[in-house]
């Protein structure tokens, strides 16, 4: 069943006279893993952002789990949906513990035990010590950070998650840790996470599909093999094949996804 | 030397004297500040839901600083009459700036970052306010707290010059009878004040600077 849908969506900032999401339709499936690429300013980001209505779009409809956004409470939908940032946004005046529980905080939850326990079994979830807790995140390094941005989007046990970014401003070892650790976390709990990034090697390698966006269009939507592959147009071959794949996917990547295609025809 | 020893010789001889003025100046200043912080964050507050009513409200707090406090003091005279209440209304006056203007610019300057991550987890605008605004704007609004103590202390020695209480009523009867010993006695004692009460601040301050961002931050907001 699809979780989310975009149908013959448009956006037109009031600055500008060029759509930045131009006729768009898409449908995301409940455990999909999505990861939105493209050349800056083809709309990945205000895609991202007008799902949990930051961005209202100029026209169109966009449902979440069969409703139009329109008819959710934006508060209650957005607290259904984790959020994750590049720079993450944890809150400089709170603890771990209560940056962690925050979604539970503003939602009325009253049991300090139950909140306690949460904070202490999701940051151990993200692979840290729960000595952490009581910290301020100006002790924490960059990828500590990111690891409690992704606790936090974790704490209300959101169906969707949406990451803008979210790995972009941590050294490359932190990055491949963390992105490790989200695909664990993605197998366990079978979230619908939709990622924005524009490291194509990150990307193909998070992806269970990848929808790779160019002026505000979807050029291509699919399976890393389909759009290696089977590139659907110029925009798509240039795009990875020039960008230069090879380096951001390991061969090892490429000729497992050689043989399934094989095996599959 | 012997000037100063004159003058804590009248702090000994006149104690009651000085004690009585000391506490009307605590009073006088008290009310004020209390007055001050309850407009000032108030008003600092509403101004960030509008551009142009922060202009305006900015631009009337900044022309009330320029006005000289002893002319201040006279217009207020025929509106309210002589004594306290003209004081604390004067210094209340006086003090709005530092408060609306470190209150709006410690909410406006929190990081965007932060304020997208808030309302995309679903905060509501009251939550936003008191959740993360406010406590994160603490450490401005509390220098600006800081400053307008001071000045109103310091400011409030006049408040004797329309017929109000505190010390300077002991600077104004040694100017007026020539009493150097008078006036410096109560210059001082209100300089005391000032600097015991900046002492305290400045510790409460660096505190919640600690407590609230997790370490000092001399800078203002971080991300």
């Amino acid at each position: 069943m699809s979780i989310i849908t975009f149908q013959q969506v448009s956006k037109t900032y009031k600055q500008s006279s060029n759509p930045v999401i131009h006729d768009l339709n898409l449908s995301i499936e409940a455990g999909e893993f999505i990861t939105l690429i493209g050349p800056s300013g083809c709309g990945k980001t205000t895609l991202l952002k007008m799902i949990n209505t930051l961005i209202q779009p100029t026209s169109g409809t966009i449902s979440v789990q069969g409703k139009s956004i329109d008819k959710w409470d934006t508060i209650q939908l957005r607290r259904m949906i984790g959020y994750v940032i590049q720079q993450v946004g944890l809150f400089p005046h709170m603890n771990i513990k209560k940056n962690i529980t925050y979604v539970l905080d503003i939602n009325g939850e009253k049991d300090k035990d139950f909140k306690d326990k949460r904070a202490t079994e999701l940051i151990q979830f993200v692979g840290l010590s729960p000595d952490l807790l009581s910290r301020h995140p100006s002790q924490l390094s960059g990828g500590q950070k990111q690891r409690i941005g992704v606790a936090r989007a974790l704490a209300a046990d959101p169906d969707i998650i949406l990451m803008d970014e979210p790995f972009g401003a941590v050294d490359e070892i932190a990055r491949t840790r963390l992105q490790e650790e989200l695909l664990s976390i993605h197998r366990k709990l079978k979230k619908t996470i939709i990622f924005v990034t524009h490291d194509i090697g990150e990307a193909f390698k998070l992806g269970t599909t990848i929808i790779l966006m160019n002026n505000g269009k979807i050029e291509q939507m699919g399976t890393k093999d389909e759009l290696i592959f089977k590139p659907k147009t110029d925009f798509v071959k240039q795009f990875i094949g020039l960008k230069g794949f090879k380096e951001t996917l390991d061969e090892e990547a490429l000729q497992v996804a050689y043989e399934e295609m094989k095996s599959k025809k | 030397m012997e000037f100063m020893k004159d003058v804590f010789s009248l702090y000994f001889e006149r104690s009651e004297f000085f004690l009585t003025l000391l506490y009307e100046h605590i009073i006088i200043t008290f009310i004020a500040i209390v007055i001050i912080t309850i407009i000032g964050v108030t008003s600092g507050i509403l101004i960030t839901r509008n551009k142009v009513a922060a202009n305006i409200v900015l631009a009337a707090t900044n022309f009330l600083y320029t006005i000289p406090s002893i002319a201040l003091f006279g217009i207020l005279v025929p509106l309210v009459g002589i004594g306290d209440k003209n004081a604390i209304i004067a210094l209340s006056l006086y003090g709005l700036l530092p408060i609306i203007r470190n209150t709006y610019v410690g909410i406006t300057e929190v990081d965007n970052q932060i304020i997208e991550s808030a309302i995309g987890m679903g905060t509501t605008q009251k939550q936003l306010l008191f959740k993360i605004q406010l406590p994160l704007a603490l450490p401005v609004i509390f220098a600006g707290f800081r400053t307008m103590v001071i000045m109103t202390i310091a400011l409030a020695a006049i408040a004797a010059f329309i017929g109000g209480g505190g010390l300077g009523v002991a600077i104004w009867r040694g100017i007026t009878t020539y009493f150097t010993e008078m006036i410096m006695a109560g210059s001082l004692l209100v300089a005391l004040l000032a600097i015991v009460t900046d002492f305290i601040l400045g510790i409460i301050e660096k505190r919640l600077r600690i407590r609230i961002l997790g370490k000092t931050n001399e800078g203002g907001i971080q991300s």
